[in-house]
C-alpha cells in the first residue's frame, strides 16, 4: 500500500466506524451485554487464580501479583485485538468458502486490511481494557514497577503481540482457500490461548516451551513485555519474539496473496 | 410409542450422518482436548510442586479429574443456548413448530448424537491413559456410578442451558449472558477447578446451585470421594434439580411462545 492508498484506506475506515457508532447506538442493550460478560469472565478468571494462590505461594517461580500482571498483560493483548481486528477469523472463513470475497475485492482500497479492520469495536472494548490495565496497574504497584522508559517499550512488546495474534489466526483462517474445515485448527489456537492464560512458559516442559515458542506463538505474548517489565527477558527469547512476528506476518501475507489466485467466486 | 422412538432415531440418524460427513471434526479432539489436558496437568504439576496435597487431593487425583474432564469434555450441552436462541431470534422456530415433533426433545438428541460421536476420541485418550497409567481406574463400580451421575448432569446442562437459550424470547442478545454464566458454571460446576479448592464460603454456595452435578459430583463419585449413602443423597438431589430445570425450561418456553413473532412464509 503506498502512501495515497493508505489515505484512501484511512478515509474508508473513518467511514467505517462512524456507520458502527451509529449502529452501536442503535443497540444499546447489546454494549451492556458485552461489557457484563467481560467483567464476569474476569472476575471469574481473578477468582481462579485466587483460589490458587491460597494454597501455593507461587507457581513456577512466578509469586501472586507477577501472575497478576501476567494475567492482566494476556487479557490486555486480546482487548486490544479485539478492538480493531474482532471476528477477522470468522470472517476471513465466511468470506471464502461462501465466495462472498468479492464484496472486499472490488473496493477501491487494500481488501486484506478492510478485512481484517472491519469491525472496529472500541466502544464495546473499553471497559473491559480499563479492567485490564486496572490490574496491570494494581499489580504493577505491588511488584514496585518504577513509571521510566520501560514503559514505553513495554507498551511497543504489547503491540507486537497483538500483531502476532493477528497474523496467526488470520494465517489459519486463510487457509481457508485450500480447507473446508479450518475451524478446528483455528478452535484448537483459541483452546491453547484460553488455556495458557495464566500460565508463564516457565511452567511447562522444555518440549512444550519449543511449541508455544515456535509453531504456537500464543505462549510467548503476554511472556515477553511482562517479562521484560518485570523479570528481565533474555536476548535470544526477544530475537525469537520478533522472528516469529515476522515470520506469522509473512505468512499471512503470502498465503493471501497465493489463496487470491485460486480464489473462485460464488456470483456469476 | 413405535412412531415416537422413530421421529427420534431418525433425528439421530441424520445428525449422525451429517457429523460422519466432517472426518477432521471426528479426530480433531485427539489434538485438541489432548494438548488441552497436557497444559492442564503441566499447570498442576507446576501447583504441586513440592507439595504432597492440596486440599485432600495428590497430584494423581487431581490428574484422574482432569482425565475425566477431558473424556467428557464433549459431554456439553452449551451449545443449546446457541441453537435455541439463534432459532428463535432468525424465525427459523417458526418452521420447526409446524413439523410434527417436539423442538426441544430433538435438538436434545441432535446435541447428545454430536456428543457421542465426538466423544469416541476423548474416550479413547481417557482408556489409553488408564491403560497406560491404572492407577486411573477406580473400579468398575465407581465408573457405572460415575456415568449415571454424569447422564444426569449432561441433562440438567441441557435443560439449564435452553432456558437461557429462552431468554432470546425476550432479548436479542443472549450471547452476553451466556458468556458470563459459562464462566461463573465453570468455576461453580468444578470444571476449571475441583470445588474443594474453593474457600468454605463459596463452597458452601455451590451447594445451593446445579452446577456441581455438571462436573464435580459425577468427579467426585468416580474418584471415591463421594460414596454410599452421601452419593444415593446426591443422585437424588440431582434429580430434583432436572425436576426443578426441566420445568424452568418449560415454564420460559411456553411464557416465551405467547411472545414469539416471526415473519416471512
Amino acid at each position: 500500500m503506498n502512501l495515497s492508498g493508505i489515505k484512501t484506506f484511512l478515509r474508508y475506515y473513518n467511514c467505517v466506524n462512524k456507520a458502527k457508532l451509529m449502529e452501536m447506538m442503535e443497540y444499546r442493550v447489546d454494549l451492556i451485554m458485552i461489557t457484563l460478560s467481560a467483567y464476569g469472565y474476569n472476575i471469574a478468571a481473578l477468582l481462579f487464580l485466587e483460589v490458587i494462590f491460597i494454597n501455593i505461594d507461587s507457581l513456577a517461580g512466578w509469586a501472586k501479583h507477577e501472575v497478576l500482571f501476567f494475567y492482566g498483560t494476556s487479557e490486555l493483548i486480546w482487548y486490544i485485538y479485539w478492538t480493531f481486528f474482532s471476528y477477522t477469523d470468522d470472517r476471513f472463513i465466511g468470506l471464502i468458502q461462501k465466495g462472498d470475497l468479492d464484496i472486499f475485492l472490488l473496493k477501491p482500497v487494500n481488501a486484506l486490511a478492510s478485512i481484517v479492520t472491519r469491525s472496529f469495536a472500541l466502544f464495546e472494548e473499553i471497559p473491559p481494557i480499563l479492567l485490564a490495565l486496572g490490574i496491570i496497574v494494581y499489580s504493577g504497584v505491588k511488584l514496585g514497577v518504577v513509571l521510566d522508559y520501560r514503559i514505553l517499550i513495554y507498551a511497543f512488546l504489547v503491540i507486537c503481540s497483538v500483531m502476532i495474534g493477528l497474523a496467526v489466526r488470520a494465517t489459519i483462517s486463510i487457509l481457508s482457500f485450500w480447507f473446508t474445515d479450518t475451524d478446528e485448527i483455528r478452535r484448537f489456537y483459541v483452546n491453547v490461548n484460553d488455556s495458557i492464560t495464566y500460565a508463564p512458559l516457565d511452567v511447562f516442559p522444555k518440549a512444550l516451551q519449543s511449541l508455544f515458542r515456535t509453531i504456537i506463538p500464543m505462549g510467548l505474548l503476554s511472556y515477553v513485555p511482562t517479562t521484560f517489565l518485570i523479570k528481565g527477558v533474555s536476548t535470544s527469547m526477544l530475537i525469537n519474539f520478533f522472528l516469529v512476528l515476522a515470520v506469522s506476518s509473512f505468512l499471512m501475507l503470502y498465503l493471501w496473496k497465493r489463496g487470491l489466485k485460486i480464489y473462485s467466486s460464488a456470483s456469476s | 410409542m413405535r412412531g415416537f422412538i422413530g421421529t427420534y432415531l431418525q433425528v439421530f440418524k441424520i445428525t449422525l450422518t451429517n457429523q460422519m460427513a466432517h472426518r477432521v471434526r471426528f479426530f480433531s479432539p485427539l489434538f485438541l482436548d489432548g494438548t488441552v489436558f497436557v497444559i492442564g496437568l503441566c499447570i498442576w504439576y507446576a501447583i504441586f510442586s513440592g507439595k504432597p496435597s492440596i486440599q485432600g487431593y495428590g497430584f494423581s487425583s487431581v490428574a484422574t479429574y482432569y482425565a475425566l474432564n477431558m473424556a467428557t469434555s464433549r459431554f456439553k450441552t452449551r451449545s443449546a443456548t446457541g441453537v435455541v436462541g439463534d432459532d428463535i431470534r432468525d424465525g427459523r422456530l417458526s418452521m420447526f413448530l409446524l413439523k410434527p415433533y417436539m423442538y426441544n426433545f430433538s435438538n436434545f438428541v441432535e446435541l447428545f448424537t454430536n456428543m457421542l460421536y465426538r466423544s469416541v476420541v476423548p474416550i479413547g485418550i481417557f482408556v489409553f491413559l488408564v491403560l497406560s497409567l491404572p492407577t486411573l481406574f477406580l473400579g468398575t463400580g465407581n465408573l457405572l456410578v460415575y456415568v449415571s451421575f454424569l447422564l444426569m448432569g449432561v441433562a440438567i446442562g441441557y435443560m439449564f442451558y435452553a432456558s437461557l437459550g429462552n431468554l432470546a424470547f425476550w432479548t436479542a442478545n443472549t450471547w452476553g449472558v451466556f458468556v458470563i454464566i459459562k464462566r461463573f458454571v465453570d468455576i461453580l460446576g468444578g470444571s476449571l477447578i475441583p470445588l474443594d479448592f474453593l474457600p468454605q464460603f463459596a463452597q458452601r454456595f455451590t451447594e445451593f446451585l446445579p452446577f456441581r452435578y455438571m462436573t464435580y459430583v459425577p468427579n467426585s463419585v468416580y474418584l471415591g470421594r463421594i460414596s454410599g449413602k452421601e452419593a444415593a443423597v446426591q443422585f437424588l438431589i440431582g434429580l430434583l434439580w432436572l425436576l426443578a430445570m426441566f420445568l424452568f425450561q418449560k415454564i420460559t418456553w411456553r411464557r416465551g411462545l405467547k411472545r414469539y413473532e416471526s415473519v416471512g412464509n
